[in-house]
């Protein structure tokens, strides 16, 4: 009798796992596919790209960048949710703190430079992030971009190019802010062969966007590997394929070569030639193009600051 | 009547020292360290100091990553008083005055505690040469010990000879010394360094590791000789003309924060090219260690091979002053059997 008891409740308990392990796969099927429908629909950059109102992006972007977080938690393999996490967080650190950074650095470093290390912290979460999607499709890449850069982005191909360069992007940034540290700075190569391969796979992506991203690489020093040639190229290629419509190339060779080449006539006339373009003329760019000229509009006003008068001229006058 | 232009010679004076007390004060600081990078980020830190400490009424503007020009350039602006204050390296200081030759002796210090000491007990002498150029000493910086970076393993002098060194063009003493030495040195502008390396032009090079990897060079020459050659000292000062400017407060205030960075830079470098080193190793350096008897080999070799710097190099009296003040640490130091690679706890006087 007691064993026929034992044996009912046997029964009766492995039917109860059996039900739950079912329930819970079809939970787990539901949801899944409750995210892969609405990913799509949240995650979808056009829609701040295109805001006239900065500031409503910027108060409405963290919100969407943690619920995505939390989409990611519970699918940490979702390739679209992975992406528009890198793309959201480089957005969100460079359209909004680094451009805070760059008007506080003329009043408060302080600030600025709290600023600017939560800048660094996001960009390289950004990258993180791309890093995950990649690593799907390509186990081990991210230990290869830095160990052996230019062979290990000989295996991207044409549609990995917008998560290159978001990879590339986020990458660059968080260097650029994080040259104290000597752990982030090594990377640098990675980015060059990202971009480079970018640009190879697809050179008129997003019309421009990665010309304007070499045009930042190649300003760096010689020394370096810059090149001031090089970067003039990518300019007019941004310029051609963007038909004049975007702000970044001006100020981007503006703040690259025309400051480190002291030519001040050079620099007043791209940021003025960035301030002429209406930012509603392309939509899809409203959001960049507006805080990219808001930025110029602060470096002309310090343009004294930026740039002495060259030397002949300053000793001839006795300043 | 006497005493009338008296009183209005006082009241001209009183108000002349309350106007200066009170004006507000911008002092433009070039440097040739990268934005964002550390030495950059502590200038920084220093202007907000200032600003406080003052009261706002010294305002310091940085203006980094050489958007002013390189260091000559800026040197050369300084005499025009436009920027007022510069930080500047050991290769800037050098073209101020050859007196800051004496820190680039190769292989002639071997640690910042003795450094700091020499440093020291050299500064009323260094300020004063500094002083001779309308410049202001504010305070001493450092940007890392220069390591000898090689495509082949080198582990003592012979081995460096057979290396093809780069070294500044136009430091043609520097070159003759090289050559008289034994070594085989190739000038090229810093610009061309990449590019020597790349053809092969150059295989070796003296740069700190902060350096090398910020450059990307070690990834041509991933083998680093861990002997220090030399440190690269670096200096803020400020031009004579603004500095007479300010008030005895701020002037103070402004010394006391220059000191309060010297002192955070002396660590945060040090520590800075430890983690350079690591991530340089991780992406395939090679660090070559030496015994402490083969060390000592190397630099009793090299200090018979700088003797020739006096006088030649570096003023007389100025490098017996440093070898006098090197030997006497070195000595306390034997005495009281303290190691040459002890962290520096000194802060400067």
């Amino acid at each position: 009798m007691i064993q026929i008891a034992c044996d009912v409740r046997r029964r009766c308990f492995g039917a109860t796992i059996l039900v739950l392990v079912v329930l819970t796969c079809v939970g787990c099927s539901l949801r899944s596919m409750a995210v892969n429908a609405i990913v799509p629909t949240l995650a979808d950059p056009t829609v701040y790209l295109s805001e006239e109102d900065p500031e409503l992006v910027r108060e409405s972007l963290p919100f969407l960048l943690k619920t995505i977080e939390s989409i990611l938690t519970s699918s940490p393999e979702h390739r679209e949710a992975l992406l528009f996490a890198c793309q959201g967080f480089a957005l969100y650190a460079n359209a909004f703190l680094e451009t805070d950074a760059s008007l506080a650095e003329w009043e408060d470093y302080e600030i600025a430079d709290l600023l600017n290390g939560r800048a660094r912290r996001m960009y390289v979460r950004a990258r993180d992030y791309c890093l995950r999607r990649m690593e799907l499709d390509y186990p081990g890449i991210a230990k290869q971009l830095q160990l052996d850069p230019e062979n290990a982005v000989q295996v991207f191909e044409h549609n990995d190019v917008e998560t290159m360069y978001y990879l590339g992007g986020s990458w660059a940034l968080a260097i650029s802010l994080g040259l104290d540290q000597p752990a982030l700075a090594a990377d640098l190569p990675a980015v060059r062969a990202l971009m480079g391969r970018a640009a190879t796979l697809d050179e008129d992506y997003n019309r421009g966007a990665l010309q304007t991203a070499l045009i930042t690489l190649e300003s760096l020093p010689d020394y370096m590997g810059g090149s001031v040639d090089r970067a003039r190229q990518h300019f007019a290629r941004a310029v051609e394929l963007s038909e004049g419509l975007d702000a970044a190339p001006y100020v981007s060779l503006a703040s690259g070569v025309s400051i480190s080449g002291n030519d001040r006539t050079e620099f007043e006339q791209l940021l003025n030639e960035a301030l002429e373009i209406d930012p509603n003329e392309d939509i899809n760019n409203r959001l960049l193009n507006t805080v990219t000229q808001k930025r110029a509009r602060v470096m002309l006003e310090h343009i004294d600051d930026l740039f002495d008068m060259p030397l002949d001229e300053d000793e001839g006058s006795g300043r | 009547m006497k005493s009338v232009q008296l009183l209005i010679a006082c009241i001209v004076t009183f108000v002349s020292v309350v106007t200066l007390a009170q004006s507000t004060t911008t002092i433009r600081l070039s440097s040739t360290a990268p934005p964002n990078s550390l030495f950059d980020r502590v200038l920084k830190q220093m202007a907000s100091e200032w600003h406080k400490a003052t009261d706002g009424r010294v305002t310091l503007r940085v203006i980094s990553g050489g958007a002013t020009g390189d260091e000559s350039t800026i040197i050369r602006r300084m005499r025009l008083n436009n920027p007022q204050a510069a930080a500047i390296t050991q290769l800037g200081l050098a073209e101020i005055h050859d007196a800051f030759s004496v820190f680039g002796i190769p292989f002639f210090f071997e640690s910042d505690e003795e450094l700091l000491h020499v440093l020291d007990r050299l500064t009323p002498e260094l300020t004063d040469a500094l002083g001779e150029r309308g410049l202001v000493l504010l305070g001493w910086g450092h940007t890392g010990w220069a390591h000898f970076f090689t495509a082949e393993p080198v582990r003592n002098l012979e081995d460096l000879r057979r290396t093809k060194i780069f070294t500044s063009a136009g430091d043609d003493v520097m070159v003759r010394w090289y050559k008289e030495n034994g070594f085989e040195p190739v000038p090229l502008a810093l610009t061309d360094v990449l590019m020597g390396l790349n053809t092969g032009l150059i295989n070796a090079y003296p740069s700190p590791p902060y350096a090398a990897l910020l450059f990307q060079w070690y990834r041509q020459t991933p083998h680093m000789l861990d002997v220090a050659l030399a440190p690269v000292i670096a200096a803020t000062v400020m031009t004579e003309r603004s500095w007479r400017r300010l008030s005895e407060n701020d002037r103070q205030a402004i010394l006391k924060s220059a000191k309060g960075i010297q002192n955070q830079l002396w660590t945060e470098v040090p520590q800075q090219d430890r983690e350079a080193v690591d991530a340089m190793s991780e992406r395939g350096l090679t660090v070559a260690t030496v015994s402490a008897d083969e060390e000592r080999a190397f630099r009793t070799m090299a200090d018979e091979m700088t003797a020739s710097w006096r006088g030649r190099i570096v003023p007389a009296e100025i490098f017996d002053a440093a070898l006098r003040e090197r030997d006497a640490f070195r000595a306390k130091r034997v005495a009281l059997s303290v190691s040459p690679n002890t962290i520096p706890t000194q802060n400067f006087q």
